[in-house]
């Protein structure tokens, strides 16, 4: 693997790892704000 | 648009739920999430998934000593070829997405013919990467600072003391085709 193929795959991979969080983030929010929609935030 | 509307609007109110009830949601949340995250890509580990498309390679370990021996230990595919590190791991599943491209878009091994002509391309990128990382992946199992000289035959202990012991040389530099048929080994260093 060259030098530059090997850069890219890292700065993809680091990209990913913020991205896989904030996801996670994002998924959790949605199924907790659904849970509460259900409950006490019903409008 | 709607929808992303009213969830950044619930996002950004107060819940009428106790802060407990909140945290709590968000913490289970989280486990379960980093669970089923991780949980999943340990599934993409296993034998039984590599097999799904490398199933002649899988099955030549069968003939080595990493897959059948007198103690019992055995090594699977991830074991040697998907660093144990959780961020290298990453980088390295998503550098697998190019893979995953070839197998199914550019089809550049999917019959026997074909992957017999880019064999010795793809063992001279796996040779390369782990001698960049200094055989990280047998140095997971095989400890130099454990090896017991008198336990190896007199050639080992040669190799082993010299090249490998001054960091000269790195496991994989001899230690080809220990799990798989060689390609053709021609303009191999040390292999003509």
């Amino acid at each position: 693997m060259s030098t530059l193929e090997s850069v890219i795959w890292h700065v993809l991979g680091y990209s990913a790892m913020p991205v896989i969080i904030l996801g996670g983030f994002v998924g959790v929010a949605a199924v907790s704000i659904g849970i509460l929609s259900l409950t006490k935030d019903k409008e | 648009m709607k929808l992303l509307k009213a969830f950044w609007s619930k996002l950004t109110r107060p819940s009428k739920a106790a802060a407990g009830v909140v945290l709590f949601l968000g913490f289970a949340g989280g486990l379960l999430f980093w669970g089923a995250f991780n949980t999943g890509m340990e599934m993409t580990n296993t034998e039984e998934f590599c097999s799904g498309c490398h199933a002649p390679i899988v099955a030549e370990i069968q003939e080595t000593i990493h897959y059948s021996n007198r103690s019992g230990v055995r090594a699977i595919c991830s074991d040697c070829h998907v660093p144990h590190e959780w961020t290298d791991k990453i980088i390295r599943k998503v550098q697998a997405s190019k893979e995953l491209f070839a197998h199914f878009v550019t089809k550049t091994i999917d019959t026997p013919e074909k992957f017999k002509e880019r064999r010795a391309h793809l063992a001279e990128r796996e040779w390369a990467r782990m001698k960049k990382n200094d055989s990280l992946e047998c140095r997971n199992c095989h400890e130099f600072d454990y090896m017991d000289f008198s336990e190896q035959s007199s050639r080992s202990v040669q190799q082993h003391s010299t090249a490998l012991a001054s960091g000269e040389k790195t496991c994989v530099d001899c230690h080809k085709g220990i799990a798989h048929n060689l390609p053709d080994m021609h303009g191999v260093e040390g292999w003509q």
